[in-house]
């Protein structure tokens, strides 16, 4: 079955539904979120900031491509997965930190595994972050729901999937 | 919209688990304010005696040189009555022991990081670099932040004590984590004297009292609570002076030297006498003012000194006056913030030998002779919050630390007179701004003349809310030295830069030129 993403108008011009008009809402949303921070992070770690602005431009460019067409299932499946990953290394950046992140550069000092650069300044949870990652879950919800039946059960198992996976790392002590 | 109930099942096992971690951590940020003591089992303002830190002794003296040795150690103490603290000190105190010196001698200064590999509560690794604050030490003994002492180093400082007398302060400078280690302790006086102010016969020995004003926050179990507020500030509930929460001091009928340090992590203070009675400033960060400055109060932001005189003998025995604080605006405001210390006058006798205030102190001294027309050039420096990030001019330390300590904000020449223009476009904070190895003279604020207690030899300026501070200065030194924000907060999180004083005949000392070493590998400290 396929999603159905448009509706016909009297006129017989489609229009897109309400529920992919939140998707489009939802990706900028987080697309302007992470161009705007890509700054200060770059001041940071130059790495980092580039992550952001890569970031940015692909949700960006995923809220466009859903302005323009009707998007097939496979770029439902590229935005929803691409939204867990980004969902995901906001996790590990928030709990264990990024484990490649560079440490101070003072005559060999390196930063403990999990020891933020500045006193709690990179595992900080903000307003803005939590915007953020909410609206980024909620896309992938609302793209779930865009899905023909057997995807969206097949993607539906996956993130339950990756779901008890994060429990399960936070019970055990590895998410902390 | 096509979700069964069990295809929202399953998503919403990964939105919670998503979502719950970051807000627990969000939560747990906001809560950390519900671990905090309640108000009702802090003590009593004033309920608890005065005490004044020891001197440090020299582990030797030679004909031109004191010997110190410093060892930083986590150290249980008792700040609040009936509660255990740990705390972060020098030689086992809280403030640490004052260093005395004389003009002239020289002082080595060992300083070893005994503390341990990692903070237990707060999960990071306790390096320090000692800066005595308001010294002209060479760059490699300036406590240039990324000169880190880790645990299990030590490091040599060499003090050359030719300035004029004054009341310096040795606190930690390490690169990030100086709001936590000061907080935690790492703060101590250092005073030296010279001719001029031993002629003075101002008053002395226990007339002369060194007065360290910080506030804390501690947790239910008597520990220190540390919230960065956004990395705004750290802003605690208690007073405390010389380590004691609120004191009561007991003094004699007679005029007493209080050398007054305000080293709260953020806190500006704007203090006076619950009488509204005048007192005198006597010496700013660099030293003597010219003559006595009569105030009633004092706006002092941290790590600004002012050495006062206040004369207790119009007072009646059993007087009680408290030293008040009206909250100068942007700072976190408790109960009780608005009383510092109490001045209990005795009717015990005591010695007039030094209970002077003379007309005149130091009417030569050379900042305070510097002239605008003698300025070769006028820089200016904004201190701004940019995305997060509090910057000097749109950069931080880190834009140092990437170019190898070699990114400078400003490269003056050695021994050229400039104007510096300091200036806060924010009305949301205040900036303690500190210049370091160069004392100076504000010229104005805001286009008006200096504020009364302010016309001395400064190295600490408040440039508060939409204020544009201009200050001037001659650079005598060479090399790379920092300035900053002295709310170690923002200094933390990264307000902080660094000029070069240049010498066409002589490239300056490296400031990361003499590392610490391992403890095995020191050798003696006295040759």
């Amino acid at each position: 079955m396929t999603a159905v993403v448009e509706r016909p108008t009297h006129a017989g011009r489609a229009v897109r539904s309400t529920s992919m008009d939140v998707a489009i809402a939802l990706a900028a949303l987080a697309a302007i979120a992470h161009l705007v921070e890509a700054p200060y992070h770059f001041q940071w770690w130059p790495a980092s900031g580039i992550t952001f602005v890569v970031i940015g431009l692909l949700q960006a460019a995923f809220a466009l491509s859903l302005l323009r067409s009707e998007p097939s299932p496979r770029l439902i499946q590229v935005g929803i997965w691409g939204t867990v990953g980004v969902v995901l290394l906001y996790l590990v950046s928030r709990t264990i930190g990024i484990p490649f992140s560079p440490g101070v550069p003072v005559h060999g000092a390196k930063l403990l595994p999990g020891m933020p650069l500045l006193p709690d300044g990179d595992k900080q949870v903000g307003p803005v972050d939590m915007l953020t990652l909410v609206a980024e879950v909620a896309l992938v919800v609302v793209l779930l729901g865009q899905l023909p039946r057997r995807a969206r059960r097949r993607t539906a198992n996956g993130l339950m999937w990756c779901g008890l996976s994060i429990w399960g790392l936070a019970i055990l002590g590895a998410l902390t | 919209m096509k979700l069964s109930r069990r295809d929202l099942l399953k998503a919403g096992a990964f939105a919670g688990a998503a979502t719950a971690l970051p807000l627990q951590r969000m939560v747990s940020g906001i809560d950390a304010f519900s671990r905090r003591m309640p108000a009702s089992k802090l003590p009593t303002p004033y309920s608890v005696p005065f005490a004044r830190p020891k001197s440090a002794t020299p582990v030797m003296s030679t004909a031109n040189k004191d010997y110190f040795r410093i060892d930083m150690r986590a150290t249980q103490l008792e700040i609040l009555p009936g509660y255990k603290t740990v705390t972060y000190a020098y030689n086992g105190q809280v403030p640490g022991p004052v260093i005395r010196v004389n003009q002239g001698r020289e002082a080595i200064v060992r300083h070893t990081n005994m503390l341990p590999k990692v903070h237990d509560r707060l999960a990071y690794e306790p390096w320090t670099s000692v800066h005595l604050h308001g010294s002209a030490s060479l760059p490699q003994y300036d406590g240039y932040a990324s000169d880190i002492t880790r645990p299990g180093e030590s490091k040599d400082y060499r003090y050359p004590n030719f300035q004029p007398a004054r009341t310096l302060w040795y606190h930690d400078h390490g690169v990030h984590h100086t709001a936590q280690n000061a907080y935690q302790g790492l703060v101590a006086m250092y005073i030296m004297s010279d001719p001029l102010e031993q002629a003075l016969n101002l008053p002395s020995g226990e007339y002369d009292v060194p007065l360290h004003i910080g506030d804390a926050m501690f947790e239910r179990d008597g520990n220190l609570l540390f919230t960065l507020d956004d990395a705004s500030g750290m802003w605690g509930d208690v007073f405390l002076v010389n380590g004691r929460p609120w004191p009561n001091m007991q003094v004699k009928r007679r005029k007493y030297r209080f050398r007054v340090l305000n080293n709260c992590i953020s806190r500006s203070l704007d203090y006076r006498l619950s009488n509204n009675a005048p007192f005198h400033v006597i010496a700013t960060d660099g030293g003597l003012t010219s003559e006595p400055l009569e105030v009633t109060h004092i706006r002092h932001a941290g790590a600004e000194r002012y050495e006062v005189v206040i004369d207790f003998s119009n007072y009646t025995v059993g007087t009680k006056l408290q030293l008040l604080n009206t909250s100068p605006q942007n700072n976190r405001d408790y109960p009780n913030m608005d009383r510092i210390m109490q001045f209990e006058v005795t009717g015990e006798s005591f010695t007039t030998l030094d209970n002077n205030l003379p007309p005149v102190l130091n009417p030569s001294s050379p900042v305070m002779a510097l002239q605008e027309s003698q300025a070769v050039a006028t820089r200016a420096f904004r201190f701004r919050r940019i995305g997060g990030a509090w910057t000097i001019n749109g950069t931080t330390w880190a834009d140092v630390v990437s170019s190898n300590y070699q990114f400078t904000l400003a490269d003056p020449l050695k021994d050229s007179v400039e104007i510096w223009s300091l200036e806060n476009p924010s009305g949301g904070w205040f900036h303690p701004v500190h210049i370091h190895l160069v004392d100076f003279q504000i010229l104005d604020r805001n286009g008006a003349p200096p504020q009364p207690w302010e016309r001395g030899p400064k190295d600490v300026v408040y440039v508060g809310e939409g204020e544009i501070v201009r200050v001037i200065m001659k650079f005598e030194g060479r090399g790379r030295y920092m300035m900053h924000c002295h709310n170690l907060v923002h200094e933390d999180h990264d307000m902080m830069g660094q000029f070069n004083v240049v010498d066409p005949a002589q490239a300056g000392d490296d400031p990361m030129g003499t590392l610490a070493k391992p403890i095995a590998q020191m050798g003696p400290l006295v040759p």
